[in-house]
């Protein structure tokens, strides 16, 4: 009995870690930009919905679409102001010069946010927050229920767009060979730009959830350490991945805590990535390169 | 190439001038008779800890102005009352800076006294650069005994220990009435100093007070999942749980404790909710908790009005962070020993805080020989909104309120 | 005079300059910050010799700092004399290269990086649980510390860094390690035993990142023992390398110079927007010098060159 309310509580924080993890994916695994300040913008979507519900009322999730739009445009700006000039730098270079730039921005983000909104930690409490439904003994909190299925939405959604419509397939077409892009015809300027900018207001999506746990300014670098062990474990390129391996990263640590004590959780998550990168090293769900 | 490397040269002896120019940087220091006395501190103005640090750094700058207001603090050595300056300088949160601000407030600043900054981390670092120093360290936000008992002789720390935080716990259940007094605790185990000593001293003085410590789980400052910890609990039938978490920890236990509906009597939470917008954050949820109450604006301490209304003029705000209050009561501590101490000399400074017996605003102060200060045990539960002061031996404004279950509230 | 003598005396010049300048320095403050700049200097230069020139990005240099440091001041603080602390402390660093690094090094790229990220996590999270408290000098060493054994061990320190890894990229075993980061395939194709190779790097580079941590449990009087897990340990030494210039031996030391000189002038003089400066500084450094600060004298000259070559021009169509 007790194992299950763990593992409620695993997919639940599995699913959470998929919605951060998605945005990263499209960022870094396709369009190569090694975006450390991705935990920063999940942050940032968390301060929206937060200050969206106790300035103007609105529910986190009904706010949703307007947080997207506001991280889009913020996208769209970073872009063209900082990663467009890395379009044609090579793999190795695009990646360094993304991080650095990533990693100065997280310094600025971080700090505007103290400045802003002080370091206090924030929590958006609705009337529904902690209400839970019973599922066979086990309690089930209706928030969780939620999260789950934005994930699947969301994560398999940004999948087929990127397999079935044609701009998402551009998208591909450029991180595979971005000169024969080019030639073919693909706007690979405006594409990259919106791309971008899709990327980031999928954080928002995350961050509507992560503001009804806590939100302060510091929270991003844990956020974007942990996305990015979730695309490595998915495989670089996979975005379906994204769900299940967010989901096996929650479950394994909520389990464990029944074995090793909520303290070491951590360390056991950790060994598991390990040994499926000694083991799988493209991850589990990369079908090698390409689609 | 060769003009590459002397440009590459050029340009590191450009930075070597940079660090001598760093004396010239934050501090100025004047030499002969002293026109003020200058004391040091570094905060945690920026980073994870800011949210403390900002108010610790806040309590300082009023006191030193109400000093001031006041003419400063009469020095016999110059027959004078010389104004305090205190400077402020940002660690970061990061305690490795801590060490070079601190540094700098001793070879560069001069000053002849240090004001601690926020938080254990942070503190150890500085006060063990107080002792090696032989510079006097007055600070407050740390709580873990051990740290205190290496032998120090020049540091000191008016505020609420480990073991005054479980006494006064304690005494808080002691004020219940025999009905509704929790029996079985349990201790939800920070894996940190301060919260293994915490539970040391729940075992401690439960078996002399007649509580009994029914369990014990740990767990670390990365945890972000409760619910194991929780159904034991649950489980086990406990009345009673005692941690000591910060945010966003203080924040999800209470969450996750509603999910798993788990409603003991009494919750004590130390640290976490005495952030003054728990409520704002947590809302109802909040209720009940018992949490630090180290200080609270509406204690009746000598000096606290004016704090309160001064603060509240200038930052427009109603809610005064904990740590205002108990940075503002570091700083009496170190005024009122200087003038004692006669000097500006750091050593009868410091024997001058051996002798500390002033009631500050937030209650009387001593310090025993280790340097950890005997101040009153308090602690508060938030109650509708409002932190109130439940337990402490002057003032308290409410009673110990036990919770309901979560569907009566 | 011969090209090797002359080549020798600026550096002979640096280092004995670097002996006296306690000499000029007056006051804690001066020798604590050169001290700071002198460790980073060593842990960029040791993770630039695996990183920079061997292409191997680690991003788990905290687990060995902290490895140093934590078994340097266990047996220091126990009892044993220093020197053998501090060397078994580089030792045990060296020891987790090896179990760590030769199932590790199979990887490649990205999988390396985050592979090795997760061993600082784990390192720091068992730190974290394992050693929970502060670790305090005792009482005789607290009242002896002095600051002048502990600069010229950062001295001493960084010093055979910079020389061990000068020496290795200017043999067979540098071409070697920069074979590999050009083109793994290539290399291995050319007959470069690849794996021996980044082993090599990873066992020097750990070994002095081993000392530095050992010098940190020297110079600090107490510390929660934690402190060297940190993973900022793992970002700083890449990002310095990476903005002074990765993969030169000049790039480590100016980008030390750089972050730590910055940083500090900004904390003291800027207050609370202190590290948003910075972080809009560094940005700006990036973007204007994508090949690191050391690119700076090839840029300028870059753009004297061209405005040399653009009046020329001019000059002749009239």
């Amino acid at each position: 009995m007790e194992i299950g309310q763990f593992i409620i509580y695993g997919i639940i924080n599995g699913s959470i870690y998929a919605l951060v993890a998605v945005g990263l994916a499209l960022i870094m695994g396709i369009m190569g930009i090694f975006y450390l300040a991705h935990g920063c913008m999940a942050m940032i979507g968390a301060y929206i919905s937060f200050w969206l519900f106790q300035d103007a009322g609105l529910d986190p999730f009904l706010s949703i679409p307007l947080s997207m739009g506001i991280l889009f445009i913020i996208g769209l700006a970073m872009y063209k102001g900082l990663f467009s000039s890395m379009k044609a730098f090579s793999p190795g270079q695009k990646i360094r010069n993304s991080m650095l730039v990533s990693f100065g921005l997280v310094l600025i983000i971080e700090n505007m946010a103290v400045l802003i909104w002080t370091a206090n930690e924030r929590r958006v409490s609705t009337d529904y927050s902690g209400l839970t439904f019973d599922l066979a003994g086990l309690r089930v909190p209706y928030i969780g229920v939620v999260t789950v299925i934005l994930a699947i939405l969301v994560v398999f959604g940004l999948h087929y767009f990127l397999k079935k419509t044609f701009f998402g397939r551009s998208i591909w077409a450029i991180s595979q060979d971005y000169q024969c892009a080019r030639l073919m015809g693909i706007n690979v300027d405006r594409t990259m730009l919106i791309a971008f900018g899709i990327g980031m207001s999928l954080t928002a999506i995350a961050g509507a959830i992560i503001s009804q746990y806590s939100v302060s300014p510091s929270i991003g670098l844990d956020w974007v350490n942990k996305s990015l062990i979730i695309v490595v474990l998915a495989g670089v390129g996979s975005i379906g991945g994204v769900f299940y391996a967010g989901l096996l990263l929650g479950v394994l640590e909520s389990v464990s805590a029944y074995f090793v004590g909520v303290h070491y959780t951590g360390v056991v998550s950790l060994v598991i990535l390990l040994l499926i990168l000694v083991f799988r090293p493209q991850g589990i769900f990369a079908k090698g390169a390409g689609i | 190439m060769r003009k590459g490397n002397f440009i590459t040269a050029a340009g590191i002896l450009s930075f070597s001038l940079v660090f001598l120019l760093l004396p010239f940087m934050g501090g100025q220091s004047y030499g002969g008779a002293p026109e003020k006395i200058k004391v040091g501190a570094s905060v945690a103005l920026t980073g994870k800890f800011a949210g403390g640090g900002v108010d610790v750094a806040d309590g300082y700058k009023l006191a030193q102005k109400h000093i001031n207001e006041d003419g400063g603090i009469y020095v016999k050595e110059y027959d004078k009352k010389l104004p305090i300056e205190i400077i402020i300088y940002d660690d970061e949160s990061d305690p490795n800076k801590t060490v070079a601000r601190l540094e700098k407030l001793n070879s560069v600043d001069k000053v002849v006294a240090y004001l601690g900054g926020f938080s254990s981390a942070m503190n150890t670092a500085g006060l063990a650069i107080a002792e090696k120093n032989k510079v006097p360290w007055v600070g407050v936000t740390i709580a873990a005994e051990g740290v205190f008992s290496q032998g120090f002789k020049y540091t000191f720390a008016p505020c609420m220990f480990s073991f005054m935080e479980v006494t006064a716990f304690y005494d808080a259940l002691d004020s219940l009435p025999e009905s509704q007094r929790p029996k079985k605790i349990a201790n939800f185990e920070l894996q940190s100093d301060w919260g293994i000593e915490c539970g040391k001293y729940l075992k401690e003085f439960g078996q002399k007070r007649g509580y009994e410590i029914t369990l014990t789980e740990k767990y670390a400052k990365g945890t972000s999942d409760f619910s194991s910890l929780i159904m034991a609990a649950k489980a086990a039938g406990c009345d009673a749980v005692f941690s000591v978490p910060t945010p966003p920890q203080s924040m999800t236990l209470i969450k996750q404790m509603k999910e798993l509906g788990y409603a003991p009597p009494v919750t004590c939470f130390i640290r976490g909710p005495d952030l003054s917008n728990y409520w704002e954050v947590m809302g109802k949820d909040a209720n009940y908790i018992l949490t630090c109450g180290e200080w609270s604006p509406d204690m009746k301490y000598p000096g606290n009005e004016r704090l309160v209304k001064d603060f509240r003029e200038e930052k427009k705000t109603e809610i005064i962070g904990m740590q205002v209050g108990c940075g503002y009561g570091a700083v009496q501590v170190l005024a009122d020993a200087i003038e004692r101490g006669g000097t500006l000399d750091s050593k009868a400074i410091r024997d001058a805080l051996t002798k500390t017996d002033m009631v500050t605003v937030r209650g009387h102060v001593t310090f025993d020989e280790r340097g950890i200060g005997m101040v009153p045990y308090s602690l508060c539960q938030w109650q509708n909104g409002k932190l109130e002061v439940v337990t402490n031996p002057d003032h308290t404004t409410a009673k110990v309120v036990p919770a309901p279950p979560w569907d009566q509230r | 005079m011969p090209l090797k003598l002359k080549k020798t005396i600026a550096p002979g010049l640096v280092t004995a300059f670097l002996f006296c300048l306690p000499l000029f320095l007056s006051g804690d403050y001066y020798l604590t910050m050169v001290c700071s700049l002198f460790l980073y200097v060593t842990i960029s230069q040791s993770w630039n010799l695996l990183g920079g020139y061997t292409g191997q990005i680690n991003v788990g240099q905290s687990a060995f700092f902290g490895t140093g440091a934590l078994v340097a001041r266990l047996l220091w603080t126990g009892g044993l004399p220093f020197i053998p602390a501090l060397l078994c402390g580089a030792f045990s660093s060296v020891l987790l290269s090896l179990v760590i690094g030769i199932p590790a090094l199979r990887l490649r790229g990205h999988y390396f990086a985050i592979g090795t990220l997760a061993v600082a996590w784990i390192a720091f999270l068992l730190a974290e649980n394992l050693f929970p408290g502060v670790t305090f000098l005792p009482g005789k060493y607290v009242a002896t510390y002095s600051l002048l054994p502990r600069y010229y061990l950062y001295l001493v320190i960084m010093l055979s860094t910079i020389l061990v890894v000068f020496l290795v990229v200017h043999s067979r075993m540098g071409l070697a390690m920069e074979a590999i980061r050009e083109d793994e395939e290539a290399a291995q194709a050319s007959g470069v035993n690849m794996t021996k190779y980044k082993v090599i790097a990873f066992v020097i580079s750990s070994f002095f990142v081993g000392l530095a941590g050992g010098a940190f449990a020297y110079f600090h009087v107490s510390y929660y023992w934690y402190l060297p897990f940190i993973l900022m340990w793992c970002f700083e030494p890449i990002l310095i390398t990476f903005i002074g210039g990765a993969g030169t031996l000049w790039g480590p030391i100016i980008g030390s110079f750089c972050y730590v000189a910055l940083k500090e002038v900004f904390a003291l003089t800027l207050g609370e927007v202190n590290v948003l400066i910075f972080g809009a500084v560094f940005i700006f450094i990036i973007l204007f010098f994508p090949k690191g600060i050391i690119g700076v004298p090839e840029k300028l000259q870059e753009h004297l060159s061209k405005k040399a070559k653009s009046r020329q021009s001019a000059r002749q169509k009239v």
